[in-house]
């Protein structure tokens, strides 16, 4: 028993003591923008990694999203009578939901990976080790320009994801619903706001600050050890994903 | 700059690494610092720069305790100190040429031109020259390390740290790295620490011997005092490296 809450002491212990560090290397980074201009060539090759690298697998993943979503209201509402709806149905759930969740998801599991296994070899290897010797600050070298360029890059992911989606959803709507293109972008254009928009691209932001920032922290926290970066990556991507889910919640909760 | 230490504790877990070490550096001199494999050494010296954080006692630089200072008010400090640590610690994306810019680009000393120029002299002084553009995977330890000792030149430092620095170098080798050792105390009178088990470099270039042994310096003197101490464990260690 006393053992049990030993344990139970202690898992909450390592729980303050990470997330503390994480909204620590949050700030941090937000502070250190101030030396963006000399890293710019560190911030360009991370929007590459971020943004550019991602492309094909969100095409992939948006493109089936916006099919899947079309697929299971469509059949559904075509016994309704409703399926002109369907475009509308798409368009706000890509633009709302699907697309920053399953494109935060898909570069929490990439970038965010690549992230934490980079800084997690150079954590021991003694590279950042290396660079505080130097005075180098490891966070304005290495986190900084990975944190600034998914803030950068996530919306722009996403708002190609969502584009993808909606063609991938008018693609399933004209072969099994009889619907055509013209009309289905016609609906689209008609059902999604600008706040709609905003409101999609915000949690991008808010989704690509998290996992960024946790597989940045988990990298440096890595343990020595063979299985120590292993582990880090897997947390990273473990972390990320639940923080992306419960902040889609709260965010459709409070501000949806 | 010197280096009072004054009751160090250090431990990871159950290892008990450290357990009260004493020991003062004195500015421009060599100080050796010798012991058993695993007895800490490495751990001492990245607690002299404020790697890892001692779980008691004081570090002095110049007189500032650095254990009381946060790690922001201490990266300015180590630009003017050097750790050649023992496994290199070269960033391995970039070259060798990229390594040894890397502190000046950072902290933005000098032009490009004269980067490069500062770049190509220290190569040359550590017998690299042509290894520019090599990545640091491709070399051998031994020249790792001798990248290593180039880039810390770059910044002028005042004080270096050197960690094991002729570990897996040929004797010639070795011998130019602790001629070029001395020669930097001398000419520009770097204060210097030098973790070693090189029984050839520790009566060359030592002016003061120290042995760290289970968590304490047990021993500390002239390099004569310390080749015929009467100590048990220094004379074990000195006979184990002569054979
Ligand atoms: N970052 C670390 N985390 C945990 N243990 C460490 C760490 N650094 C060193 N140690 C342990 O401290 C002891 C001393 O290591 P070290 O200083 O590297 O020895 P050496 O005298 O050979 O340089 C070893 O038992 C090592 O495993
Ligand atoms: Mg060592």
């Amino acid at each position: 028993m006393v053992a049990l809450l030993r344990k139970t002491e202690d898992i909450f212990a390592q729980l303050f003591e990470t997330s503390g560090g994480i909204l620590v290397l949050f700030f941090t980074s937000i502070a250190e923008v101030r030396y963006v201009g000399r890293n710019l060539d560190k911030l360009l090759k991370q929007m590459l990694e971020v943004g550019f690298n991602t492309l094909p697998l969100a095409s992939l993943i948006g493109l089936f999203t916006g099919m899947i979503v079309a697929l299971e209201s469509g059949l559904e509402l075509k016994e309704l009578g409703l399926e002109h709806i369907v475009a509308s149905i798409v368009a706000f759930s890509m633009m709302r939901e699907m697309g920053p969740v399953i494109t935060a998801m898909i570069s929490a599991g990439r970038v965010g990976a690549g992230m934490a296994a980079e800084l997690g070899t150079m954590t021991v290897n003694e590279e950042v080790d290396a660079l505080r010797s130097m005075g180098i600050n490891p966070v304005r070298y290495l986190v900084m320009p990975r944190f600034w360029a998914t803030i950068l890059m996530q919306p722009l992911l996403t708002m190609y994801a969502v584009v993808i989606g909606i063609w991938g959803g008018s693609l399933v709507s004209s072969a099994l619903l009889g619907i055509a293109s013209e009309q289905f972008m016609h609906n689209v254009f008609r059902a999604l706001e600008f706040s709609d928009i905003t409101f999609g691209l915000s949690k991008t932001v808010v989704f690509g600050a998290m996992y960024s920032i946790i597989s940045c922290y988990m990298g440096l926290t890595t343990q020595r050890g063979a299985e120590g970066v292993g582990r880090s990556t897997t947390r990273a991507v473990v972390v990320s994903l639940t923080m992306i889910l419960v902040a889609d919640y709260f965010i459709g909760r409070f501000f949806g | 700059m010197d280096v009072v230490i004054k009751h160090l504790y250090k431990s990871f877990g159950d290892n008990h690494v450290l357990r009260g070490v004493n020991l003062s550096v004195e500015q421009g001199k060599i100080t050796v610092i010798v012991g058993g494999s695993g007895a800490g050494k490495s751990v001492l010296l990245k607690l002299i720069i404020g790697l890892l954080r001692p779980d008691k006692g004081e570090i002095y630089l110049n007189g500032t305790d650095i254990t009381k200072l946060n790690e922001g008010q201490i990266l300015p400090l180590r630009r003017k100190i050097g750790l050649v640590f023992q496994t290199g610690g070269l960033l391995n994306s970039l070259t060798v040429g990229e390594n040894i810019a890397l502190p000046l680009k950072e902290h933005r000393i000098g032009t490009r031109r004269e980067i490069e120029k500062i770049v190509a002299e220290k190569l040359e002084l550590l017998g690299l020259k042509g290894k520019e553009n090599e990545m640091p995977s491709h070399l051998s330890g031994g020249m790792r390390k001798r990248v290593s000792i180039a880039r810390v030149l770059a910044l002028n430092p005042n004080m270096i740290l050197y960690d094991e620095p002729t570990a897996g170098l040929d004797p010639p080798m070795a011998e130019n790295i602790d001629t070029l050792i001395m020669d930097l105390n001398k000419r520009l009178g770097v204060t210097t620490i030098v973790v070693t088990h090189d029984l050839q470099s520790i009566f060359k270039i030592a002016d003061t011997v120290c042995m760290l042994h289970k968590g304490v310096i047990i021993e500390s003197g002239k390099p004569e005092e310390f080749k015929h101490s009467p100590t048990p464990v220094v004379k074990e260690f000195l006979h184990r490296l002569n054979t």
